[in-house]
Parts: C-alpha cells; sequence; structure tokens
C-alpha cells in the first residue's frame, strides 16, 4: 500500500507542476505587455502613477525573462507572497484567504448532503428494481442531469421570493461568525449543487448494485437461505460501494466547478465569483493563481481517489 | 469501333446500374436501420426526433419565429406571456418566443459543433497515441493527465480571458474540455484493437501504419466515438448556458438560451418567471433529449458499455 501511496503521489507532483505551466503560458502568450492587456492600450485611459506601475513591475516580474517569471511565481505561490490585486487593491493572499473558506463551505456541504441523498435512492432503486420507486428515481435522477444548475438555483429563488417573500440574506456572515445567516445564505446554493451530485451517485450506486447482484456469491447467499436485507447488508453493499465511493468522489470536482456558477447567482464573495470579476477586469494576477488553485484540488482530488481505490480495492494494489 | 465511338459494354452498364440501386436504396436502409432502432429502443427514437425537431426549428427559424427577436419596442418591456407574446417579452421589449427560437441556432451550433471538434481532435490523438504506443504515448498520457486536472467551465473562463466574447471563441473554449475524456476512450479501444490478430496480419504482409489505422482500428473506434460525443453534446450545451449566464458567453443582442440566462436576469429583485422558464425549459428538453439518445445510441451500438438496463 505504502509502495502505491508513494507511486501516485509522485506522479501526482509533475502533473501540478505541469498544470503551472499551462496556466502560465496561456496567460502570458498575449502579443504586447501585460501590463497593456491589464489595463488598455492606451495608457492614459487609466492613470496609473508610476510608483504603482513600479510596484506592478516588481510583483509580477515583468522585467526578467519568461522563464524566470514563471520560476519567481513559482516561488512566490509557495510562499504566499503573491502581490497585490489592483482592482481590488489587497495582496492576492489575503483575497484566498477570505474567499476559500466560503468556497469550500459550499462545496463539502453540497458534497455531504449528495451523498445523504444519493446513496439511498439509487441503493431503493435497485432493490426494487423495475417498480415505481426505481422508475421515480430514475427519472429523477435523469432530469436533475440535464437541467443547468444555475436555472434551478433561479427557480429556486423565484418559488421563495412568490411563495415565501423570502430572499437569502444579502451580507455574508462568516459560519463561526453568525451560524444562522451564514446557513442561510450557503444552504440552498449547496442544495442545487447536491442535486446534481446526488443525481450521478444515484446512477452510480444504482448500476453498481445490480451489478453485484447478478454475482455468484449473492446466489450462494439466497440459496443458502438468507434474507434478502442481510444478503444486501453482508454481501452487496460493502462490495458495491466501493465504485460508487471512489467514483462519487470525484463529484467533489464538480462541487467545486458548479460553485462559481452558484456563488455568482446567490451573490456568495468566494473564488468562484471573484475570479469571475477578475476575468472581466483583466486581472491576471488573481486570474493565474485562482486558477492553479482549482486545478491543484482537482489534481489532489483524484489522487485521495486513486488511494482510496487503492485501499479499498486489493487487487489494484497489487495489479 | 474507334476509341472516340466508345459505348459502354454489357458489364460497364450493369456496374452502373448497381452503382445507381445503392445510392436510391440508402434513403431506405437508413429508413430500415431507424425503424429497427425504433422498436429496439422507443425512448432512444422519440428522443432523435425532438433533437431533429429542434434542429429544424433552429434551421427554419426565421420562417417560425413569429417577431424579430433583435427588435424591440419599449412600450411592452418585461410583459407577462399572452397572446401577441406567446412567451412574453424580454426586459429589453423583444418577443421572448421569438428569441428562444433563434437562440436554438447558436446554442444547438455551439454545442454541438464543440463536443464534436474536441471529442474529434481527443479521439484522433488518443487514436495515433494508442497504436504507436512508446514514448509519444507516454508523454501523451501526462499530457491528457493535465489536461484533465482543469474543470471544464475554469479552462472555458481561463480561455476566454484572452480570446474575449462570440461564438468561436465560446466554441474552442468549450471544446477543450472535452478533448481529455476523447482521448482517454479512443486511445483504450486503439490498444485493444492493435493487438487484433487481423492486425498482425497486416502488418506482416506490409501495410503502412497509416493504412492500418484507417482500415482496420478505425471502425473500431467510430461506433466509440459516436457514444461518446452524443453522451456529451448535453453538457456541451449546459456549458453554453453556464458561459452565457456568467456573461463570457456570445455577447448580446444575439440571442442564445445561454445569455438569455444571463445574471442580471436573474438576480433581479423581483425576477419575471417566464425569462427564466422558458429559455431553461428550452435547454432541458433539448439536453434531456441528447443524454436519452445518447444512451439508446451506447446500448444499440455497444452493449457492454451499459451500466444499467
Amino acid at each position: 500500500m505504502f509502495k502505491y501511496a508513494a507511486r501516485r503521489l509522485l506522479l501526482a507532483i509533475p502533473t501540478i507542476l505541469g498544470a503551472s505551466v499551462v496556466i502560465f503560458v496561456v496567460l502570458r502568450i498575449l502579443p504586447g505587455d501585460v501590463l497593456a492587456a491589464m489595463f488598455g492600450e492606451d495608457e492614459a485611459m487609466v492613470k496609473i502613477d508610476p510608483a504603482a506601475r513600479q510596484k506592478f513591475l516588481e510583483d509580477l516580474h515583468l522585467d526578467k525573462p519568461l522563464y524566470a517569471q514563471y520560476f519567481l511565481w513559482l516561488k512566490d505561490f509557495g510562499t504566499g507572497q503573491l502581490g497585490e490585486s489592483f482592482w481590488l487593491k489587497r495582496p492576492v493572499f489575503d483575497i484566498i484567504k477570505r474567499k476559500f473558506p466560503i468556497t469550500l463551505e459550499i462545496a463539502v456541504l453540497s458534497f455531504v448532503m449528495a451523498w445523504i441523498i444519493g446513496i439511498p435512492v439509487g441503493i431503493l432503486s435497485a432493490m426494487k428494481q423495475d417498480t415505481s420507486w426505481d422508475y421515480g428515481g430514475r427519472v429523477a435522477t435523469i432530469m436533475f442531469l440535464a437541467t443547468p444548475n444555475f436555472w434551478l438555483g433561479a427557480l429556486l429563488i423565484l418559488f421563495l421570493v412568490t411563495f415565501f417573500a423570502w430572499v437569502p440574506p444579502i451580507i455574508y456572515k462568516p459560519l463561526w461568525e453568525d451560524p444562522w445567516t451564514n446557513l442561510q445564505m450557503v444552504f440552498f446554493p449547496s442544495l442545487i449543487s447536491a442535486t446534481g451530485q446526488a443525481a450521478i451517485i444515484a446512477r452510480l450506486s444504482r448500476s453498481s448494485m445490480l451489478d453485484v447482484f447478478r454475482e455468484d456469491y449473492v446466489r450462494t447467499a439466497h440459496a443458502k437461505g438468507l434474507t434478502s436485507s442481510r444478503v444486501v447488508r453482508r454481501h452487496v453493499l460493502r462490495n458495491a460501494l466501493i465504485p460508487v465511493i471512489t467514483l462519487g468522489f470525484l463529484t467533489f470536482g464538480n462541487a467545486l466547478e458548479g460553485s462559481v456558477v452558484l456563488e455568482v447567482l446567490f451573490n456568495l464573495p468566494g473564488m468562484g465569483q471573484t475570479l469571475l470579476q477578475a476575468i472581466f477586469d483583466k486581472d491576471f494576477v488573481i486570474v493565474q493563481n485562482f486558477v492553479l488553485i482549482y486545478a491543484g484540488l482537482f489534481i489532489i482530488i483524484n489522487l485521495l481517489v486513486d488511494l482510496m481505490y487503492g485501499w479499498l480495492d486489493p487487487r489494484i494494489r497489487y495489479g | 469501333m474507334s476509341l472516340l465511338e466508345h459505348t459502354d459494354s454489357e458489364s460497364d452498364q450493369r456496374s452502373d446500374q448497381s452503382v445507381i440501386v445503392l445510392i436510391l436504396s440508402l434513403p431506405l436502409k437508413f429508413f430500415r436501420i431507424y425503424v429497427d432502432f425504433f422498436k429496439r429502443r422507443p425512448l432512444g427514437a422519440i428522443c432523435s426526433l425532438i433533437v431533429l425537431i429542434m434542429c429544424v426549428i433552429g434551421l427554419f427559424a426565421p420562417l417560425l419565429a413569429p417577431h424579430d427577436p433583435l427588435r424591440s419596442e419599449p412600450p411592452i418591456r418585461n410583459l407577462p406571456p399572452w397572446s401577441e407574446h406567446w412567451f412574453g417579452t424580454d426586459l429589453n421589449g423583444r418577443d421572448l418566443l421569438s428569441r428562444v427560437i433563434y437562440g436554438s441556432r447558436l446554442s444547438l451550433l455551439i454545442g454541438v459543433s464543440s463536443v464534436i471538434i474536441g471529442t474529434l481532435f481527443g479521439s484522433i490523438w488518443g487514436l495515433v497515441s494508442g497504436y504507436w504506443g512508446g514514448g509519444f504515448d507516454l508523454i501523451s498520457q501526462r499530457l491528457v493527465e493535465i489536461w484533465m486536472s482543469f474543470p471544464g467551465i475554469i479552462l472555458a473562463m481561463t480561455l476566454l480571458v484572452i480570446m474575449g466574447g462570440g461564438i468561436i471563441p465560446v466554441t474552442i473554449a468549450i471544446s477543450f474540455g472535452r478533448v481529455p475524456s476523447g482521448t482517454r476512450v479512443i486511445r483504450s479501444v486503439a490498444i485493444a484493437t492493435r493487438e487484433y490478430t487481423y492486425v498482425e496480419a497486416a502488418r506482416a504482409i506490409g501495410m503502412s501504419d497509416a493504412r492500418i489505422i484507417i482500415k482496420h482500428v478505425l471502425p473500431s473506434c467510430i461506433s466509440s466515438f459516436l457514444i461518446l460525443s452524443t453522451a456529451n453534446i448535453g453538457g456541451g450545451i449546459i456549458a453554453e448556458a453556464s458561459l452565457g449566464f456568467l456573461g463570457l458567453g456570445v455577447p448580446p443582442p444575439v440571442a442564445t438560451w445561454g445569455n438569455m440566462l444571463s445574471s442580471n436576469v436573474l438576480i433581479a429583485l423581483k425576477p419575471s418567471w417566464w425569462l427564466i422558464v422558458f429559455p431553461g425549459l428550452a435547454i432541458v428538453i433539448t439536453v434531456l433529449s441528447f443524454n436519452l439518445f445518447g444512451d439508446a445510441l451506447r446500448d444499440v451500438l455497444d452493449p457492454r458499455l451499459r451500466g444499467e438496463h
């Protein structure tokens, strides 16, 4: 197990570095001056005083050659000295510190809700196959997979406003300051994000359980006279849930992705909303670092999934 | 007979006739295949018809739309549905039904073409990478892993930073997200196929790599490609909608289902339900049909890939 884990970890490091190279290249292949791209062709349009311009040059190391810029960026990222955003007028690291918890909260909450909803639906669908429970579950799953999450969120807000005259709170309060307001703000976007993930998890667990039902050892268990529920509990579940847990953890990545759109819709000051604004402002400092964080999180999730797979299914480790 | 007075010999005439018969019989053959598809997977066939209807609506939008989607008359801003405007009017006074009909053109165009372009590029890469193996394959695999580490929307957003908005940039941005899955799937098919005996035999008689790929490996990949693309078209349409919602898609006043649901519409203080419901329903119906059609296609083309009944 240790060797497997070490091997996967070693593979993840060049992947993250590769991702950083890609981000850097994509954002720097622009012809012309990066500053001109950020502030517009005509410098007179935006009055930057020479001191601010000089500071920018130093922060982004624009006075050095391209490869040096890349390595200096990596060093900055590692030490947390990410420079300052021109538009938001604060250090990028501070911005990350404030926005990341919100995004993480939505992602984690939606992930937990998705599993609470998804697994029972999938298992029930499989055990009562081809009954109305199954059809209902499958129809719901398919419908949720076909709806854009922001549309669902908009419908939800519309519903709440029209029938309950209730709007989510506007001023954001962190969880430890004011839990009730915080949860009011975070609950609905997490719910919407959870429905999409739950659909995937339900589908996955249903098909996985049906596959295991067909196995010989299940037939043997039934033949031995064990009750259905006992068969499911002791034999089916633990085997069926392996692919579900491993592949299902990947939906955490979906959650992160979906949270960008939901943060904009529900006006939550998370990383996604900041990233979007940075894209409109052409704030390369923020875009570069935020995208690297998202990519890094994705890679870590994939790494964890691989490790979990290796832990849960011994055949993978020794294969 | 001199060479200038050439008339077709009997066998030439017969082969000409058989080619004509072949071409004329293609529609009939296609019809028979379709009826068979309908019998085996009625839901999928119905969904393919819905998809076809959506495409027809898009194609004949100028004939079907009752009003001009770009022209607005300020006195009738933000009206709910009524007899004159079946879907109501939007915040600028434009007829919503016409905008939804015209929006289908761009949404379908962007959604379908971005997925097909991305999957095609990925498939060709995966095909070559899987067949050749060796160093090229190793490097490609690492590149694909890096590529896969970017969430689709975020990758598209980053690309749109430098490309700006518009139909082609959005299509390219979304297609980038579809490349890795195409590469992975087709590569595994190519790896499986190159071990077959007939490929070994072809290599033994000296067939060039390119010819082997085209004649032997490619046919196995086509069904996987079809299944992969149709399954992902729904995702492409939703991606276009999400980018439109974020304001990064095709800029207004041109209508796409995505930018009709842009954030300034949805986050309004008292959002009008028809502005939200109708474009969204169009998206849901289209995506649903594509997904179910893709599932049915997969069931028919390669039942081994079936995860559930």
